[in-house]
């Protein structure tokens, strides 16, 4: 111990008691992580490509004639109008929506065969999506021109989107090929006549920044799927004009436009037509290599919408995970607490009041016990909690240790001078310190420990100790009760409690891995007890130290459902908060103390890899993915089907309304309080996850708690200010 | 009462240590914060990258002249703000009609030349020519660049809409693809 504090004091110096970076840290990342889920949302789930009759806008009536009636190339910079069209006996072939993994190599195939170069407009997501694609059209000659960033109707689109999807369709390019390119479709657009006042002033502003629009004069209209020799047909040009084509690459299922295609270059190539790309019909460059700057933006865009892309894919399937594991949880959880409570049911019939079927029913435990119950400063709830021990049906000797109490605990315990009640008075040592002291007192080999503010009924004792007569049982839980339910916060705990206590601990009984004798209520054997060196003060959750420690030492840790303890819960958020992470940050280091059962055979290694292992998925790693559902719930209601989210939502809460519910039918609840299950998912739901949060973050930093020196017993329960007097 | 194997591989350190996780000398405490600082850093850098991916400034290819190689006229390229009377117009017309034997330019000059393209007030001639457009087509196409200033000329009023679109149509022969086979239709009949 000099050892210790030897050690201690440089560390109270370097080290704050207080870690609040990680909220900072935590913020950024979900932040981040929001960026990354709305780029990604943005890039797939708000464009997209749709049928391209869509008109963005009815009338056309400022369209200026240069347009609306000239060629289907429009340069609109600085408020005049050019438009031209590809000269006579040139056909200027272009494919929209691209790149397509399916249907581009194979368009690029035919137009290999008949030595002919065209235009492919690309959609900017799918060309990050494809980046090899896009590189192939540039190897092998072609053109690019920008078709939005994400298929978007520009007419439709404000001004700062219009720009966000030219400006990003470019950067696409840019970052894929490195080449700057300056033709431009506007997706939903198709010949002069078509263009509309919103698609006009879109191509207007466009102009200013560079872009040469290209409309089309021959639409195959392959997007409608007519037929090869419809689209084929549609090709056919009735004079010696030239025209711009428009095809598609992407968007569907294009194999009518590679064949069509392919008869139709045919044809022109015997009619005498050249093909060619839009700046090779109208006599232009159309592509540069991009400056430094461009190539960097470029790159940018790209890799920024490639990570985002692994980032919601990789939330994705966590979140696949985390549902499968909440649902598996689900059906172990209501299959073995069934089985338990059948189990328990008929031993309670046989009058034996021992829950194994399988086994000779034992005689009754009527043996006297021992009930320690350790007190710091309880004068307010420490004569219930006395008086409601002292009443039990079952032989009992109380032994309150009254562990340095500054209240007058003991005076109060002592004035009730009840016959069977010892108070042993000792320096503040902690909690730990004053069990063991009690289970040094004991008179009995049967102990049974409670907390100072803890309230029994009188068969409680009887029942808890029942388990005994199976000689192998160490140690027994009881059922702890919130007694204060009423208020939405009492409502919460009170239905946590329920289904912790009548889910999980039957499953951890018939698994035989029981974490957890809360220190509420739990029996234990003397024998058992000294054999693991009495209750350890190495962790702040000593209940639970000392159960896995009886686990690991072989001994069958049971759960006794009638031995009910009515306990009060943290009445405010505050403390509620302060509880909870004691308890998180105690499992926490009580599981890493007993980590090395999980490679032990036997009942330790049931604990181990059982108990451990729930523990750690459950309510460590599920915690701290929580925040991450949480971003990715408003992500899904914005981006994905609002609908499909909610039902999925509500499909989740079901299952927890079942659970919940099973668990109050078994414990004889009324099922009034589970209204408040939904509203968990706010507030409640949030603060459980924060405090995992801060516990792990507490450990895995190793900074020096308070409560590791003085307050540490105080605390372990609602702090005087906020007592509230027990209605006991 | 048979307690299962005796408890000698249990660990016990007794506190030796110090309570479990603390760590007294800080140097797990540096490093979580170097890591903190790594992860802040890493999100730092990635909404760096979002904010010069999406925010860069305009960095559009510089434009170029488009039109380059194309026999004809075309002094007038871009008239611009100038917002030519009527007599421009049908000068504009004029020349497109010498251009291009073809009655369909006639009706362009009936509009009333609105200005800058943006100028809106000459809406009716959208449906008024809407009936020529068969006539139209040989107008502007035949005359590829040429035309197309021409029409520039002449259109700002956004008059030229209807003719013009008669102009493309008949190359195109399918005009609106797509989505204006509304505005097609009617001029059919």
């Amino acid at each position: 111990m000099a050892n210790a504090s030897k050690a201690l004091k440089p560390a109270t110096a370097a080290v704050p008691a207080k870690v609040t970076a990680h909220w900072f840290i935590l913020l950024a990342t979900l932040i981040a992580l929001g960026l990354a889920l709305a780029v990604q949302g943005y890039i797939h789930h708000l464009g997209g490509i749709g049928v391209d009759a869509v008109p963005s806008g009815a009338s056309a009536g400022n369209v200026p004639a240069a347009v609306s009636g000239g060629g289907p190339v429009v340069d609109s910079r600085g408020g005049s109008v050019r438009s031209v069209s590809p000269p006579d006996r040139t056909v200027a072939l272009t494919f929209d929506d691209g790149p397509d993994p399916q249907w581009t190599p194979r368009i690029l195939d035919v137009l290999k065969e008949h030595h002919v170069h065209a235009t492919f407009f690309v959609v900017g997501s799918a060309a990050v999506d494809h980046p090899e694609l896009v590189r192939r059209i540039v190897a092998e000659g072609h053109e690019i021109g920008v078709h939005t960033l994400t298929h978007t109707d520009l007419g439709a689109a404000g001004q700062w989107r219009r720009w966000l999807e030219v400006q990003g369709g470019q950067d696409a390019i840019v970052g894929v090929t490195g080449q700057s390119v300056s033709l431009l479709r506007p997706p939903y657009t198709a010949g002069n006549a078509a263009v509309t006042d919103s698609t006009w002033s879109a191509m207007q502003g466009l102009g200013d920044e560079g872009y040469l629009t290209v409309l089309s004069s021959m639409d195959s209209k392959d997007w409608q799927q007519p037929g090869v020799q419809a689209i084929e047909d549609s090709l056919k040009p009735q004079g010696p004009q030239g025209q711009v084509v428009l095809m598609h690459d992407g968007g569907g299922d294009r194999e009518q436009t590679v064949a069509a295609l392919d008869q139709a270059l045919s044809r022109f190539s015997d009619q005498g037509y050249r093909v060619t790309t839009v700046g090779g019909a109208v006599g232009v460059d159309t592509m540069r290599p991009a400056s430094g700057l461009e190539q960097a933006r470029g790159s940018a865009l790209v890799w920024g919408i490639r990570f985002s892309d692994l980032v919601v894919t990789a939330i994705s399937w966590a979140l696949v995970a985390a549902g499968v594991v909440t649902l598996v949880r689900a059906v172990l959880v209501m299959f073995f607490a069934a089985r338990h409570s059948r189990a328990a049911r008929r031993a309670a019939r046989q009058g034996r009041g021992r829950r194994r079927v399988d086994m000779v029913p034992r005689p009754v435990i009527s043996e006297p016990a021992t009930v320690i119950v350790p007190a710091y400063n309880e004068s307010s709830g420490i004569e219930a909690a006395v008086r409601s021990i002292a009443a039990s049906s079952h032989p009992v000797e109380v032994i309150v240790v009254d562990d340095g109490s500054t209240d007058g605990t003991a005076d109060i315990v002592e004035a009730l001078g009840l016959p069977c009640v010892r108070v042993i008075r000792k320096e503040n040592g902690g909690k730990p310190s004053a069990l063991n002291a009690g289970i040094l007192a004991a008179s009995y080999d049967l102990v049974v420990m409670v907390d100072g503010d803890t309230v029994f009924e009188p068969d409680t004792v009887r029942s808890l100790l029942q388990p005994f007569a199976d000689p192998r049982v160490g140690a027994i839980s009881g059922n702890t009760k919130v007694a204060n339910r009423g208020g939405i916060l009492g409502a919460w705990q009170h239905i946590e409690y329920v289904v912790g206590f009548n889910l999980d601990r039957r499953l951890f009984d018939v698994a035989e891995c029981m974490p957890t004798v809360p220190g509420a209520i739990g029996a234990f054997r003397l024998a058992a007890l000294r054999n693991v060196g009495g209750v350890s003060d190495d962790t702040l959750a000593e209940d639970t130290d000392l159960t896995m420690a009886l686990c690991r030492d072989g001994w069958r840790v049971v759960y006794q459902e009638d031995a009910r303890a009515w306990t009060e819960a943290p009445a405010t958020l505050g403390a509620l908060w302060k509880q909870r992470y004691r308890w998180c940050y105690g499992t926490l280091q009580a599981m890493w103390k007993h980590r090395g059962a999980v490679i032990q055979n036997g009942a330790a290694g049931k604990l181990g890899r059982r108990g451990l292992g729930y523990l750690l998925v459950l309510q460590v790693l599920l915690p701290l993915f929580a925040p991450i559902v949480d971003v990715f719930a408003v992500y899904g209601l914005v981006f994905l089907d609002p609908l499909r989210i909610a039902v999925l939502w509500l499909a989740f809460l079901a299952v927890q309304m079942l659970m919940a519910a099973y668990a109050f039918r078994l414990d004889n609840e009324p099922l009034g309080p589970l209204w408040t299950l939904p509203l968990q998912q706010f507030v409640y739901r949030q603060l459980m996850y924060l405090v995992v949060i801060q516990a792990v973050v507490t450990a895995v930093t190793g900074v020096h708690l308070r409560w590791h020196r003085m307050e540490r017993y105080g605390s372990l329960t609602v702090p005087d200010a906020q007592r509230q007097p027990h209605g006991f | 009462m048979k307690a299962p194997e005796k408890t000698s591989d249990q660990p016990r350190p007794k506190s030796a240590r110090g309570p479990i996780f603390v760590d007294a000398s800080g140097r797990r405490f540096r490093r979580v914060r170097l890591l903190g600082l790594g992860v802040l850093g890493l999100v730092a850098g990635y909404v760096v990258l979002l904010v010069a991916a999406f925010i860069g400034g305009s960095g559009a290819p510089a434009p170029f002249l488009p039109f380059p190689a194309v026999a004809g006229p075309q002094p007038e390229p871009s008239l611009t703000a100038a917002p030519v009377p009527a007599a421009a117009g049908a000068q504009a017309a004029g020349t497109e009609a010498a251009g291009t034997p073809t009655p369909a330019a006639v009706p362009v000059v009936a509009q009333p030349p609105a200005a800058v393209p943006q100028a809106l007030p000459a809406m009716p001639p959208a449906s008024a020519p809407a009936p020529v457009a068969p006539a139209a087509p040989v107008a502007a196409a035949p005359t590829t660049a040429a035309a197309a200033p021409g029409m520039s000329g002449t259109a700002p009023g956004s008059s030229g809409t209807a003719p013009g679109g008669s102009a493309t149509a008949p190359g195109a022969n399918g005009t609106a693809p797509g989505q204006t086979t509304r505005s097609t239709a009617p001029a059919r009949p």
